[in-house]
């Protein structure tokens, strides 16, 4: 009973991004008009809209990712959290095999760039006194600006994959740092350390939740049970339970709140064996 | 050089000897599961060192008994058999009765055999072990406890190993009793 995983994902693939998300990014890639590109050779160069150069490429990135940030709730969840000495995060996603689904030069970095926000925006909100976590980030900026420079430029296909790989290698190395130099904080500050045990990989799941408005927490069926024999309160074992995109796997214990329901919470088993979408529907009154 | 050696480099430059192709297949074989994933985890770990663990044996092999006599060879190939016949019941059971598969993509997962203290009052007839990993999300450190399962691992992979280094043992053991002359009792009745 001393785990709690946080198993949202920082981020998704841009088949699973919010409507709004993926507006601002069809705008990014097909309204705004490209200017003509002399350096254009194959099939898979991207069109960076009015970007001149790279500099404009990751305003425009920026701009899309922020836009993302503010109209997504999915994204707007904390991925990191700090109550009072318990810190709570999980990095098992951040690996790119998870969330890079769309091989090319527009959505590669954006995952990447909405990664790092999401990470900064977390940890200031966790740490804001801090700067133990900042070098990190730096290294992510740094690597970033690199990167769109390189997708904003490369001229053959073999030039942009040799890209990918070395830089997304350097920011999964980034993660890795940032991960050692939170447990470190946490030891130096005798903080509780909350994170996944790497264990296996779920079953990629949609959560679709009706009405919206639904308050939704599980926790694993085998914590549940611990909780219940050993007489010990439920509140602190519950996890939010967002619609979007999960890892899940085996069986859990969910309550859900329902909008203009009286009474109490509605609590059942689900059990995810497979990849699909699980839906939750409020009772008919 | 040995001989047994000068003969090992023989067979590996050999590819029309159907002993030589076994030779060569049998150390191919445990990188199947880098894909298939049927042995102990990581897949990404187990296979090649299953295939270099067998490359040592089979040079090993060459270079002790490269020189020995029938007798020797006969023996030590059923001494081969057997450790190969153990490994493979062995690993067998362990891989039956202490492991999961619950998504066939993924690696399999290692069970231990000393449940966890907490865990212990659930279980019961109707909710097993299983059932507990299950609900644990699969991961069998809720479970069991990690001496346990790290135990069971080791004993998967030394296990996993015998069955092919067996094999490789009795394959080099074979491909080096057929350089030898025919026995005697053979040659008169040629």
């Amino acid at each position: 009973m001393s785990f709690i995983v946080n198993n949202s994902s920082i981020a998704n693939p841009p088949g699973n991004w919010s409507i709004p998300f993926a507006m601002a990014f069809f705008a990014f890639t097909c309204v705004i008009p490209a200017p003509a590109q002399n350096n254009v050779q194959d099939s898979t160069t991207a069109r960076f809209g009015r970007a001149a150069n790279s500099g404009e490429a990751l305003e425009l990135f920026q701009d899309v990712v922020q836009h993302a940030l503010d109209e997504d709730p999915y994204l707007a969840e904390a991925r990191i959290t700090r109550k009072e000495s318990v810190l709570t995060y999980d990095f098992r996603l951040l690996q790119s095999e998870v969330h890079y689904s769309d091989d090319n030069r527009l959505t590669i970095p954006l995952d990447l760039l909405l990664t790092s926000r999401i990470l900064e925006r977390d940890l200031a909100g966790a740490f804001p006194s801090e700067s133990f976590w900042r070098q990190s980030l730096n290294e992510m900026d740094s690597i970033l600006r690199q990167f769109v420079a390189v997708a904003f430029a490369a001229r053959t296909n073999t030039e942009w994959r040799s890209a990918v790989t070395k830089y997304r290698q350097d920011f999964d190395h980034s993660v890795e740092r940032l991960d050692t130099v939170l447990n470190e904080y946490a030891n130096r500050n005798g903080l509780d350390v909350y994170k996944s045990r790497e264990p296996l990989e779920g079953y990629p799941v949609t959560i679709q939740i009706d009405p919206a408005g639904a308050h939704l927490q599980y926790m694993r069926h085998l914590e549940y049970l611990l909780c219940k024999t050993f007489s010990v309160p439920l509140d602190d074992h519950w996890t939010d339970l967002s619609a979007g995109p999960h890892f899940l796997i085996g069986r859990y214990r969910y309550r859900a709140i329902w909008p203009g329901m009286a009474g109490q919470p509605e609590e059942a088993n689900f059990e995810v064996t497979s990849k699909g979408t699980i839906p939750f529907k409020a009772p008919k009154p | 050089m040995n001989p047994g050696l000068t003969h090992f480099r023989q067979v590996l430059k050999d590819f029309k000897d159907l002993s030589a192709l076994a030779l060569k297949g049998i150390v191919a074989v445990p990188l199947a599961d880098l894909w298939v994933k049927a042995g102990p985890p990581p897949s990404s770990v187990i296979p090649p060192l299953t295939a270099a663990v067998q490359f040592l044996s089979i040079m090993w092999v060459f270079h002790a008994w490269g020189s020995a006599r029938m007798t020797l060879l006969t023996r030590d190939m059923r001494r081969s058999a057997i450790l190969f016949c153990c490994g493979v019941l062995l690993t067998g059971v362990l891989i039956a009765g202490f492991t999961t598969r619950p998504r066939r993509d993924k690696d399999r997962i290692v069970h231990g055999f000393i449940v966890r203290d907490e865990i212990r009052p659930l279980i019961s007839p109707t909710y097993t072990t299983a059932d507990a990993l299950r609900d644990a999300e699969f991961d069998s450190f809720r479970v069991w406890t990690a001496v346990s399962i790290v135990i069971v691992h080791v004993v998967l992979v030394m296990s996993w190993l015998l069955v092919f280094v067996g094999s490789a043992c009795f394959v080099t053991l074979f491909i080096i009793s057929r350089r030898l002359p025919a026995p005697p009792s053979v040659a008169r009745g040629k």
